[in-house]
């Protein structure tokens, strides 16, 4: 496969600016194209006021960049192409987390002119927040490991660290055990997730289990969480009347596999602490059938797939008219 | 409304993929170029893929999708053949089931299951395997109306066709028909000689100049029957393949006096004049057809395509005879053309779209630059990331001038520019170039980069406003699909006379100097050029250029970018790779410049040479 990242030395990657691929994928493949700075976006960010659009800026990983389908299906394009109003820019990076999604925000957007800024925090993120590594799968199918830029909390303050991160891939076996623990492979098990993903047993095994996929957010006192609701925390106070954060559920709470009480919870605890908006797109999606829910994401991939662009973006496009409209009565 | 059109040619040999929009040719790609398997005859899933990339159009937006031939067809060849050749036949009829009735009948599935979609009519259409290279030949052809002449190994059931091509419209008007094929012919000779049927022709036709053509008689008694119109019939109690999986049979053997040679012994006299005699029955057929079309049609153009019209020997022989006035020759004139033929075919002959030449005069092929490229931001990505050494050059003038200067200093250079070729030949996107002054730049070429030595000289690239300083030439030959003989005035004494009839003293003869360009001069003093337009390939004719500045030699050596028996090089990757494998100096990709002194060690799979099977 055609190489498509580029190393960043703050947020650690990004796309080629100005790649046009296709990208093979069990649907068949997707288009995927970049912008000048690098955003898996149609358009050149303009970083001044210009337009009279509405100007939303979107954040998150690769749900937002849209793994699985063209830029056209993603759900901040649907948006622009059902109003004409709204200018929506992506800055989704896939494989990244919150920690690199901020990192973003402040070298990129911090200085545009915006209307609302929507962050899209698939609820995995806590995860990536806390490793320092991920591995990178190359051109020709061998799997390297980079340096993640990750915070780390100091005296209550967030302090950045691995930025610059290096070039070059590091070799884990002088990493001691505990940063050995800090690389991110992707999910809890990857192993057993393959595994079971590719024997469909997977729906399965969480019944009988009933697994609690993410215990981070079981306590407020939690490590991972205290770091997540730090950086939001950080993040939101750029503005918080025109920042909002999306808790975007993985499958197993759509399709009921997990109850997702708890980071609802954490969630909304944090909305209240930095008085800003939490929009909980989880009920929307629950008014359809279990077999509609299904198809939000692919048969293997767990990417969403067009129609689950469809549906979060009808879920948002509600929430968008509302936030207007609060604006204009305002 | 203009037309998006998914050509697939597969599962014989070279599958490729090519889509048109409008009449435009968008990309065309050998699957081999993305698989790293040379002549990879698969679903061409990786070509299918960067068709769409390029086009940037989703599947759903296809208007339609063709198969380059009817399997239906060639399953129906195969069938007759088994029943007319009795019991012999089975061996062959059991090895082509699993590829004609288990693979080509599921070719719909295949397409479905692999893009999603069948596109807007929701239905795969087949072209027709010598429509799908007459239109090839003919729609890019830069005429309102030409006579075509197909001719190949075997398609379905016809091997040769000749039809008349006008404005939109393709006509066929007579067909040859299997087992009777020029193609096969040849392709049972290049079997008997030692070389690899479907590849090896072309070193055939290489070997062709040791020697002479005294079994020409032999042939044309024996084998093959030619008519004055130049239409033909083999004598099939010779060839094997009618009845068994080998080309050749005993009957063959005897008549030229011995068993095939070993394709890692010697060469002897007897493949040299076998070879030279079989060019010549070629010749002698191809003229006569051509004669004859002329004739029969009135045309003033001739378009030619079919693997046979890769013999640019032949193809240089018809130009000269002045038998037609022009000729334009498709340069992915194998298989893989089939895909780009079959879109065509579609446009125009099912959704009857206008057909415009290209304003210019020109053909439409676009130099044959279909397939990838790779922006200087994707480059610099893929140097980053792996911390390779470079130096970029964003000045076009300084950057030619530099490479130019390390070519007048016998400096090889693997030059990688702008979208890679569609066809088998490197022109000068995807190639490896050198000095052709040089006596050095052939022994150094082979030995050190293609890991083999060769009888065959290399292939000069020259100044199109120039060729004619160099070649008796006064044509363009854009795809180096044209031999023409080296000026006489360059020429050095020479005389081929008696060599001891082995390998190595056919190399040591063709090492000899012949010409004050003899890396690219052929003992017969023949040359495979192609000719660079400003037009079709400015970063390449600008290096040619500067090269004419400092050498006042408006001519280089140029052989496809990759070692023995690999498929060209398609991404930075793979040139990267090629560099680091073999004594390629200077690496350029697009406007970064590689040397290889600076390169880190490059830590390689012990057995890389073994991924590449011998061509
Ligand atoms: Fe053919």
């Amino acid at each position: 496969m055609a190489q498509i990242f580029e190393y960043h030395p703050v947020f650690g990657y990004r796309f080629i600016p100005g790649v046009k691929a296709r990208v093979l994928h069990e649907d068949g493949g997707y288009l995927v194209k970049a912008n000048n700075v690098g955003f898996r976006c149609n358009r050149d960010f303009n970083t001044k006021n210009g337009t009279d659009k509405f100007r939303i800026l979107v954040f998150g990983d690769s749900f937002t960049a849209g793994d699985g389908v063209s830029n056209s299906f993603r759900f901040t394009d649907l948006l622009e192409k059902y109003n004409d109003n709204l200018e929506v820019y992506n800055f989704g990076l896939p494989g990244s987390g919150t920690d690199q999604q901020y990192l973003i925000f402040k070298e990129y957007a911090a200085n545009t002119s915006y209307d609302l800024i929507i962050i899209n925090v698939l609820v995995e993120n806590i995860r990536r927040i806390v490793s320092h590594y991920r591995n990178f799968i190359d051109g020709e199918g061998n799997m390297k490991i980079f340096m993640k830029p990750y915070f780390a909390i100091d005296n209550g303050g967030l302090i950045l660290k691995n930025v610059p991160p290096d070039k070059e891939p590091i070799d884990i076996s002088k990493l001691d055990s505990e940063e050995r623990r800090k690389i991110d492979f992707g999910g809890r098990f990857p192993q057993l997730r393959n595994f079971l993903i590719k024997n469909n047993y997977e729906s399965i095994f969480h019944k009988l289990t009933r697994w609690k996929p993410y215990p981070e957010y079981d306590k407020e006192n939690n490590d991972s969480w205290q770091l997540m609701k730090s950086i939001l925390k950080d993040w939101v106070s750029f503005n918080n009347k025109k920042i909002v954060i999306v808790p975007f559920p993985h499958y197993y709470y759509t399709e009921g596999l997990s109850d997702p009480v708890n980071y609802l919870k954490r969630f909304s605890e944090l909305g209240k602490e930095s008085n800003c908006d939490i929009w909980n797109p989880l009920p929307y999606f629950n008014e359809l059938s279990l077999q509609e829910r299904r198809k939000f994401r692919f048969e293997k991939d767990v990417h969403p797939t067009k129609y689950g662009h469809e549906v979060f973006s009808n879920y948002l496009r509600d929430k968008i008219n509302s936030f207007m409209n609060n604006i204009k009565l305002n | 409304m203009g037309k998006n059109i998914l050509g697939i040619s597969a599962f014989y040999h070279d599958s490729a993929a090519a889509i048109i929009s409008n009449g435009e040719i968008i990309a065309a790609a050998q699957e081999e170029r993305f698989s790293r398997k040379k002549h990879d005859p698969r679903f061409p899933i990786n070509a299918i893929n960067y068709c769409l990339q390029e086009a940037f159009i989703e599947p759903g937006e296809l208007d339609a999708i063709v198969f380059y031939d009817n399997p239906l067809r060639s399953f129906d060849r195969i069938i007759k053949n088994f029943i007319m050749t009795g019991e012999n036949g089975l061996a062959q009829f059991e090895k082509a089931i699993p590829s004609i009735l288990g693979v080509k009948l599921w070719i719909q599935d295949y397409v479905k299951n692999s893009i999603g979609t069948l596109g807007k009519i929701d239905k795969l259409l087949y072209s027709e395997h010598h429509l799908s290279h007459a239109a090839s030949a003919f729609y890019p052809s830069p005429f309102d109306n030409a006579a075509i002449i197909t001719i190949d190994g075997v398609g379905e059931w016809s091997t040769s066709t000749i039809g008349i091509g006008n404005g939109n419209k393709i006509e066929m008007l007579k067909e040859i028909n299997y087992p009777h094929s020029l193609g096969l012919l040849y392709s049972a000779i290049t079997y008997y000689c030692g070389f690899k049927v479907n590849s090896g022709e072309y070193k055939l036709m290489g070997l062709a100049p040791y020697g002479k053509p005294e079994y020409f008689d032999l042939i044309l008694d024996n084998l093959i029957d030619v008519k004055d119109d130049g239409s033909y019939m083999l004598n099939t109690e010779y060839f094997g393949y009618l009845d068994s999986l080998k080309m050749t049979n005993d009957k063959f053997n005897s008549l030229f006096g011995g068993n095939p040679r070993d394709p890692e012994s010697r060469i002897t006299y007897r493949e040299m004049n076998i070879a030279a005699s079989i060019q010549k029955v070629l010749e002698y057929v191809m003229l006569k057809m051509a004669k004859y079309v002329r004739k029969d049609t009135g045309m003033e153009n001739l378009v030619l395509a079919g693997g046979v019209a890769l013999n640019c020997v032949s193809n240089g022989l018809i130009l000269k005879e002045k038998i037609f006035d022009n000729i334009w020759i498709q340069p992915a004139a194998g298989d893989a053309g089939g895909a780009l033929g079959s879109a065509l075919a579609i446009n125009y002959l099912y959704f009857s779209q206008e057909r415009k030449l290209n304003p210019t005069g020109r053909d439409s092929q676009k130099g044959s630059y279909l397939g990838p490229a790779f922006s200087n931001n994707e480059i610099q990505a893929f140097l980053d990331r792996n911390d390779y050494p470079y130096e970029r050059i964003e000045n076009g003038d300084t950057r030619f001038t530099k490479i130019a200067e390390a070519l007048s200093e016998g400096k090889i250079v693997g030059y990688f520019g702008g979208r890679m070729e569609f066809g088998p030949r490197a022109l000068g996107a995807r190639s490896i170039i050198g000095d052709p002054r040089n006596i050095e730049t052939q022994s150094k070429m082979n030995l050190k980069i293609k890991y083999r030595e060769s009888f065959r000289p290399f292939a000069p690239s020259a100044l199109a406003e120039d060729v004619s300083k160099y070649f008796e030439m006064d044509v363009e030959s854009p795809y180096m699909l044209l031999v023409a003989p080296v000026k006489e005035e360059r020429r050095l004494p020479f005389d081929l006379g008696n060599f001891l009839d082995n390998d190595d003293d056919m190399i040591r003869i063709v090492n000899k100097a012949r010409s004050d360009i003899p890396a690219i001069t052929h003992v017969d003093y023949s040359a495979r050029v192609q000719t660079v337009n400003i037009l079709d390939k400015p970063d390449y004719h600008n290096i040619i250029k500067k090269f004419k500045e400092i050498t006042g030699y408006g001519v280089i050596v140029n052989t496809s970018f990759n070692v023995r028996g690999e498929p060209i090089v398609c991404t930075p990757l793979d040139a990267y790779k090629c560099f680091m494998r073999s004594d390629i100096d200077i690496l350029v990709l697009e406007e970064y410049i590689l040397h290889k002194t600076n390169q880190p060690n490059y830590k390689d799979k012990e057995n890389w040479k073994e991924e590449y099977e011998l061509d």
